[in-house]
């Protein structure tokens, strides 16, 4: 286990810093730059190339991409264009949000996807299992920004009881206390997240059906109904067990979807996250902060693959890694 | 009195008739280029004009005239130098006008529908449409089908904005430059003049603003007479005239004019919103019902709550609330003293500013010209990156001070503590738009590097009437009243003004709720009738300073 470890860890490398020279590529092959949108007519040709060069200095792209990698290392992502602040800094400001989102989407999704996946397993072909596979099969079809606005309509402006947009409400929780503000936070949180946590919901559920309706057609689950245990111990001891383990896989690879996956529901509910800051960074050229987004994205999809691997291996005894 | 201003009166007209002269002789060399067959003949441009109904097109786009008019010549149908309208040609939808000016112009109808000229070549023209906002795509979609009846063959090429820029401004000009059209929005100053333009022929370079490649004389000609006298009527007169003839000529076409609306609660009144109105005058006279904090909902701040950094017009707000600068925009449209009185001398180059007196930052500090001089000198820093760059460049001793050859910029010389003055290389009206830009406290912003100096845009100190108490990215801006502002006759009478990032599709419903107290939703009939029907709230509607364009490229 602790080679294979190794192995995987060191393997991350390379890929990572492939990775990173597409991406380096890509952003310069493609047309315009960071100076193309300061559309101020004041500025004659002259001046924009004096800041096109001290906003991105024409170097050569290996040269670049060593330099990036370097001052990486030392903690130093480089200077937004467009926001004149390390990136480092914005990072930090959007990704607090975007973390509570995408975790409580996750934590939404998995409570309710997975007792409704084991249900429609347990009664297959039932009225409740055909309503499930037809609610996952919506959920996973219907469009963000739809769903959302969707629920924005009916929970924040007909019945008004969640919040229209933000993450907090500072003009009334000023002088709350520590608990009010946190709670304000949850609040509204609630429909982002459910909005976020609906398509993963819907694959949650499917993914548990199938792999619990494999598990109980086992032999072992049959020697246990024959040995004559009661039904909800033969399914949430022995079987959900071993459904499961896919489950756990799943999990490592979710968070880098999640996380990138926020950008539309951010925006329908102004929620200050990451999503923002990246779409308009590509749309402004901005590129340091297209970089460290990306660069944090597959890294952490990198790292949420090892996870996921080395979580099926403490799930499952039966894997053995050498 | 009298006699000494007919004096400078007649001396500032010799002066500018001799500089006319000057450049009139320095002009005849004519264009670099060669204008094409297509969009070069002036006949061709007007015909497209004729042949796409934009009445039709802002119906369509914006549901109503109220909302948009249709655009007539490149300057705000609100400033001083706009021509009388009667003298402008609208374009208005002729079919078969436009037929009748493009077989003039020598494209005749061929078996296929389509035009061809003598060559044999067919008319067959590309635009460029940046995908970004809806209403190129709205456009050019209508172009397609009318033009078409006039037989052009219209190829609509979609992409994103960014690179519409790259393909039609930052390649190198000449008729390699590969569009026929595109479109884009264009914001104004107050300032009338198109130097570096979309009219100017001297930005038609590479990175230039110019993209059209048009060249005419006497265009240039009276740019430059524009920029020659100070005097207010007769440069009136010259941007009349000059308007009067991009509307003849139409090397672009300013395809309308958009109205800006806000929805505004009942408990508010005062506020005070129109073309030229510049915060904080916008809510200096605001007084409220209920509590004190007025609410606004916006989409998106950059946050650089820099005057020399901030380029987002939201940015700018919270800027001019905290900031106060030398030189301030009337209601009217016209500049005037802020903090500081100014006087020209020096054969116009020179301007001397005298701050009032009692200025003092919201720490309890002094505003001096010490401070003043730190703010312009930054933008001269070699690291400067902001777009504000022209300001420093057109200093005299700029050049010196970049290269490094000098230590200071020798055209920025202080008198004394409230006397300043800044000498320009060259003589123009324009240049007092330089001095919309904030002065910020040199004892908090300068260590002596920039990242020090950027590192206090998030938390910025000012003389302003207004505080940034709170600030939190991309979702809420406190600013508050300044308790010890220096002039009790212009400071604010609410507590304060609290800002929150609101997507457009949420400003109606949270102006409904009550949430917030004013917002601008798209402007577009809909969201218009919408308002109009939440009860305690009304809508206020002005003129916005700025036109969307198409541009022909002449060259082609």
């Amino acid at each position: 286990m602790r080679t294979y470890l190794t192995r995987r860890v060191l393997q991350i490398i390379p890929v990572f810093l492939g990775i990173l020279l597409i991406l380096f590529f890509l952003m310069e092959s493609a047309p315009g730059g960071p100076v193309s949108t300061m559309m101020d007519p004041k500025l004659t040709a002259e001046q924009k190339a004096i800041l096109a060069e001290r906003l991105d200095p024409k170097l050569p792209i290996h040269q670049k991409f060593f330099n990036w990698i370097v001052s990486a290392f030392q903690g130093n992502l480089g200077y937004s264009i467009k926001h004149k602040r390390p990136v480092t800094a914005l990072l930090g400001d959007f990704i607090g949000p975007t973390f509570i989102l995408s975790f409580s989407a996750l934590i939404l999704s998995m409570l309710i996807g997975i007792p409704i996946g084991i249900l429609s397993a347990t009664r297959q072909r039932s009225l409740a299992d055909n309503a499930a596979t037809v609610f996952s099969l919506v959920g996973i079809s219907m469009p963000t920004f739809f769903f959302g606005l969707l629920l924005l309509k009916f929970f924040a402006v007909d019945l008004r009881l969640f919040p229209l947009y933000g993450m907090r409400n500072n003009l009334l929780s000023r002088n709350a206390t520590w608990l009010a503000r946190q709670l304000d936070v949850a609040w509204h949180t609630v429909l982002p997240a459910v909005v976020l946590g609906l398509a993963s919901t819907a694959s949650f559920m499917r993914y548990t059906r199938s792999s619990m309706l494999e598990v109980i057609r086992q032999d072992y689950i049959r020697t246990a109904r024959a040995k004559g245990l009661k039904e909800k111990v033969t399914i949430y001891r022995h079987a959900l067990r071993n459904a499961i383990i896919p489950i756990i896989t799943l999990l490592g690879f979710w968070i880098p979807s999640l996380l990138s996956g926020a950008v539309m529901t951010e925006t329908i509910f102004a929620y200050p996250g990451l999503g923002k800051i990246s779409v308009d960074a590509v749309n402004t050229r901005d590129y340091p902060v297209i970089l460290g987004v990306n660069a944090m994205l597959s890294l952490l999809t990198l790292v949420g693959a090892l996870v996921s691997d080395v979580l099926y291996a403490i799930a499952d005894p039966r894997i053995k890694y050498e | 009195m009298t006699r000494k201003l007919t004096v400078r009166t007649i001396a500032l007209l010799l002066a500018a008739l001799m500089v006319t002269a000057l450049f009139a002789a320095a002009s005849a060399g004519g264009g670099e280029f060669e204008p094409g067959p297509k969009l070069g003949d002036k006949r061709v441009r007007q015909a497209l004009l004729y042949a796409l109904d934009r009445e039709n097109f802002i119906l369509a786009q914006y549901g109503s005239t109220d909302i948009a008019e249709v655009g007539l010549a490149p300057l705000s149908p609100t400033s001083w130098a706009f021509p009388d309208e009667s003298e402008l040609n609208p374009y208005a939808f002729d079919l078969d006008k436009a037929a009748a000016l493009l077989d003039e112009a020598g494209w005749t109808l061929g078996e296929d529908g389509y035009r061809y000229n003598a060559d044999g070549t067919k008319l067959t023209l590309k635009w460029l449409v940046y995908e970004d906002s809806p209403w190129p795509v709205t456009l050019s979609s209508m172009a397609f089908d009318s033009w078409k009846q006039i037989g052009v063959d219209l190829v609509i090429d979609r992409m994103d904005f960014n690179t519409v820029i790259s393909i039609a401004m930052e390649t190198p000009p000449g008729p390699e430059r590969d569009f026929d059209l595109y479109t884009m929005g264009f914001s104004l100053s107050a300032e009338p003049d198109p130097t570096g333009g979309l009219f100017d022929y001297d930005a038609y370079t590479e990175g230039g603003f110019n993209a059209s490649g048009y060249y005419n004389e006497r265009s240039q000609e009276l740019i430059k007479l524009g920029k020659a006298t100070f005097v207010q009527e007769e440069r009136a007169a010259i941007y009349k005239e000059w308007a009067a003839l991009m509307n003849e000529e139409v090397p672009t076409s300013i395809v309308a004019y958009r109205g800006e609306f806000w929805g505004v609660n009942n408990r508010v009144s005062g506020l005070d919103l129109g073309t030229y109105a510049e915060w904080p005058d916008v809510i200096k006279d605001v007084t409220l019902e209920g509590d004190q904090i007025l609410k606004l909902g916006e989409v998106s701040f950059d946050g650089k709550f820099n005057p020399i950094y901030a380029d987002k017009v939201y940015d700018q707000w919270i800027v001019r609330c905290v900031f106060e600068a030398p030189v301030i925009v009337s209601k009217q449209g016209e500049y005037v003293p802020g903090i500081a009185d100014f006087e020209l001398s020096n054969e116009n180059k020179t301007y001397t500013f005298t701050l009032k007196e009692g200025i003092k930052f919201s720490d309890g500090e002094p505003l001096t010209t010490e401070d003043f001089y730190y703010t312009y000198t930054m933008i001269a820093h070699p690291e400067y990156t902001g777009p504000r760059l022209s300001t420093a460049m057109g200093l005299e001793g700029y050049d010196e001070y970049a290269a490094g050859t000098a230590e200071t910029i020798s055209g920025i010389e202080i008198i004394d503590e409230r006397a300043i003055s800044f000498t320009f290389k060259d003589a123009s009206p324009a240049n007092i738009q330089e001095f919309v830009y904030g002065i910020v406290p040199k004892h908090i912003y300068d260590d002596g590097t920039m990242e020090g100096f950027l590192a206090n845009n998030a938390t910025p100190v000012g003389s302003g009437p207004m505080l940034l108490t709170d600030y939190a990215p991309s979702q809420f801006i406190m600013l508050e009243a300044n308790p010890d502002y220096w002039d009790p006759d212009t400071a604010v009478k609410i507590e304060g003004v609290y800002i929150t990032m609101v997507p457009d599709e949420s400003k109606i419903a949270a102006l409904e709720l009550g949430d917030l107290d004013f917002a601008m939703p798209a402007a577009n009939i809909d969201n218009l009738k919408a308002i109009e029907a939440i009860e305690g709230v009304h809508v206020t509607s002005y003129l916005g300073n700025g036109y969307t364009y198409m541009c022909f490229n002449t060259l082609h």
